[in-house]
């Protein structure tokens, strides 16, 4: 059997996992659940890093200057999408990084269990999506 | 070393989710149709609660994101100078930004 079969092939506690469709790429929650963590981390680090500067410097700037800056921001359509965004990164970031502190404390450590924290952690994080966003454009 | 920086991003992730969340629920919603306003910031920041709980944030935030930043960078396998240097500028970036945030939340007027 070459490298290209062995991947092909994956053998776990005596069953035989087939990797040559794409619908198993897709069913590979773990992975896709992984990439969002990475993807929504550097997403939230990068807003760190303009939050920290705009806020900090908005505040140093005085009472007139901070109104003037946070009213063109907050009062633009845009700043409502992006915040829309930004909530959804964290809200993924944060509970996903639940799970695995979860996992890393020896709960739920079993495939199926994490599979079932993973979208429970989802349902629990578009609700308070959901929520975040009426109170945002209501 | 590295066990103990991993330790800290764990402990930083726990106290983030409830950190932030009260942030979010404060700052973002804790204030009129008019927007967040200077006087909101300085009702907000008279207390002592609430400088602790921003400059905790500001510090588990930070530690947690510059981690995370050198986490993506190893699996790439970088040589060791590689890494040296990437850990000293995020090292340095992270400690001047929670001097920006320092400095502003204990001095703004």
């Amino acid at each position: 059997m070459d490298a290209g079969e062995m991947m092909k092939t994956i053998r776990y506690k005596g069953v035989t996992h087939g990797w040559s469709s794409k619908s198993q790429v897709w069913a590979a929650v773990g992975m896709w659940a992984w990439l969002g963590h990475r993807l929504s981390g550097l997403g939230l680090g990068f807003y760190i890093f303009l939050h920290t500067i705009l806020m900090g410097s908005a505040l140093l700037a005085g009472e007139q200057a901070f109104n003037a800056r946070l009213g063109l921001l907050m009062g633009s359509p845009i700043f409502k999408v992006l915040d829309a965004m930004l909530l959804s990164a964290v809200y993924y970031h944060g509970l996903n990084g639940l799970r695995v502190v979860l996992f890393d404390l020896g709960i739920g450590v079993a495939q199926r269990s994490q599979k079932v924290l993973f979208w429970a952690f989802m349902a629990v994080a578009a609700i308070l999506w959901i929520w975040s966003v009426c109170l945002t454009f209501v | 070393m590295n066990a103990w920086a991993w330790l800290i991003q764990r402990v930083t992730a726990v106290i983030l989710l409830g950190a932030l969340g009260l942030h979010i629920v404060f700052l973002h919603y804790g204030h009129g149709h008019g927007g967040l306003r200077f006087d909101d910031i300085m009702i907000r920041l008279s207390s002592p609660v609430f400088i602790i709980l921003d400059l905790l944030l500001l510090v588990c935030g930070l530690y947690h994101v510059t981690y995370g930043l050198y986490s993506i960078f190893l699996d790439f396998g970088p040589d060791v100078r590689s890494r040296v240097v990437v850990l000293a500028s995020l090292v340095c970036v992270g400690l001047g930004l929670m001097g920006i945030g320092f400095f502003s939340l204990l001095f703004f007027k």
